[in-house]
């Protein structure tokens, strides 16, 4: 069983076949994407579910979403990914995992660690270095093999 | 507590705002790649910069008037519709993203109206078959081939047997004399 202090809570394509995005709970002082997430306006949160729904269906949107490649900080988050809002200055980080390995090995999820807010339109490294320490926290490893993660019902109340 | 029901059924402005979402990200698109401004877009569209702002901070609340009026601006149209989703009657994956109807159009010619959806359609229906009878000729000449090893029959007027035979005959007389016998019949 998982660790307590550690969980993680699909917000949103719980059912679907390809892909889905979680919010962590953790007790890094710096994982925040779970209460920033629930303090957004109607339209904030909004914004961002319209997101989640446009990744799971494999739309490009690099306005909205988008990872980083090899190019980018030597390569160093290619597992990394963010959900923005340019209108509002903000961005939830997070980190991109298989965690219906072996039996559906396609099977996708975006793990958000931490948000941001700022003005200028460009990624802050350090929120990815956040993001990418939680990708291989042993909590979260472990809370991704919970065998309630895809269960209705389980989790928290979002 | 976590469950299945999609975000767009908890209230009609969840809905409005995701289907008005993808209007306003279509938008953007067009805006990006012609390199505009929201200001340059008020002033093309005759609309309020505080309102253009607006609506793309809250698109759930834009009119089809102040739709009409920016997608004009940018040399664009729309098309608003309801569709049944029969796969999904209680909207348990929201709504489908506009993006895939549009390359839908894009993707059958831009058909400008059913005349031409029509047309289309037949051509490639026509396409197919032809296709599909070229395919069957193309093995029954390779079966024939394989089964006489390379001495395909003639017919009375010297011509090598084109002609389609149903593939049980082939199947009960596989010898080059079976075949002969059946085309001389």
């Amino acid at each position: 069983m998982a660790d307590a202090s550690c969980t993680i809570t699909i917000t949103a394509g719980l059912k679907h076949a390809r892909r889905a995005v979680a919010l962590l709970h953790h007790p890094a002082s710096f994982v925040d994407a779970s209460t920033e997430f629930e303090a957004l306006s109607a339209n904030g949160e909004r914004h961002y579910r319209r997101g989640f729904d446009l990744w799971m269906g494999r739309a490009r949107r690099p306005k909205r979403f988008h990872g980083f490649d090899q190019s980018e900080y030597k390569g160093k988050y290619t597992k990394c990914f963010t959900f923005k809002n340019v209108d509002a200055g903000e961005r939830f980080y997070g980190f991109l995992c298989r965690p219906k390995e072996p039996s559906d090995p396609h099977f996708e999820m975006c793990v958000l660690v931490c948000y941001g807010k700022k003005k200028r339109d460009e990624t802050d490294p350090a929120q990815l270095e956040r993001a990418e320490r939680m990708r291989k926290d042993p909590l979260v490893l472990s809370a991704l093999t919970d065998p309630d993660l895809f269960v209705e019902g389980a989790g928290k109340n979002i | 507590m976590t469950n299945t029901r999609h975000w767009t059924e908890r209230s009609i402005e969840d809905f409005a705002y995701s289907v008005a979402s993808d209007f306003i990200d279509l938008l953007r698109e067009e805006m990006d790649r012609l390199g505009w401004s929201k200001s340059r877009l008020a002033k093309a569209a005759n609309v309020s910069k505080g309102r253009i702002t607006q609506i793309f901070q809250n698109p759930g609340n834009i009119e089809m008037i102040t739709m009409a009026k920016v997608a004009r601006a940018l040399k664009m149209k729309m098309a608003v519709f309801p569709y049944k989703d029969l796969d999904d009657p209680n909207n348990e994956r929201g709504p489908i993203n506009s993006e895939v109807f549009r390359l839908c159009w894009e993707k059958a010619d831009r058909p400008a109206d059913m005349w031409a959806f029509e047309a289309k359609q037949t051509a490639q229906t026509s396409a197919a078959l032809d296709a599909a009878a070229l395919y069957d000729n193309i093995a029954f000449g390779l079966d024939v081939y394989l089964r006489t090893g390379g001495n395909v029959p003639r017919n009375q007027t010297g011509n090598r047997l084109t002609r389609q035979l149903p593939i049980e005959i082939l199947d009960s007389k596989h010898t080059q004399s079976g075949i002969e016998e059946v085309w001389n019949a």
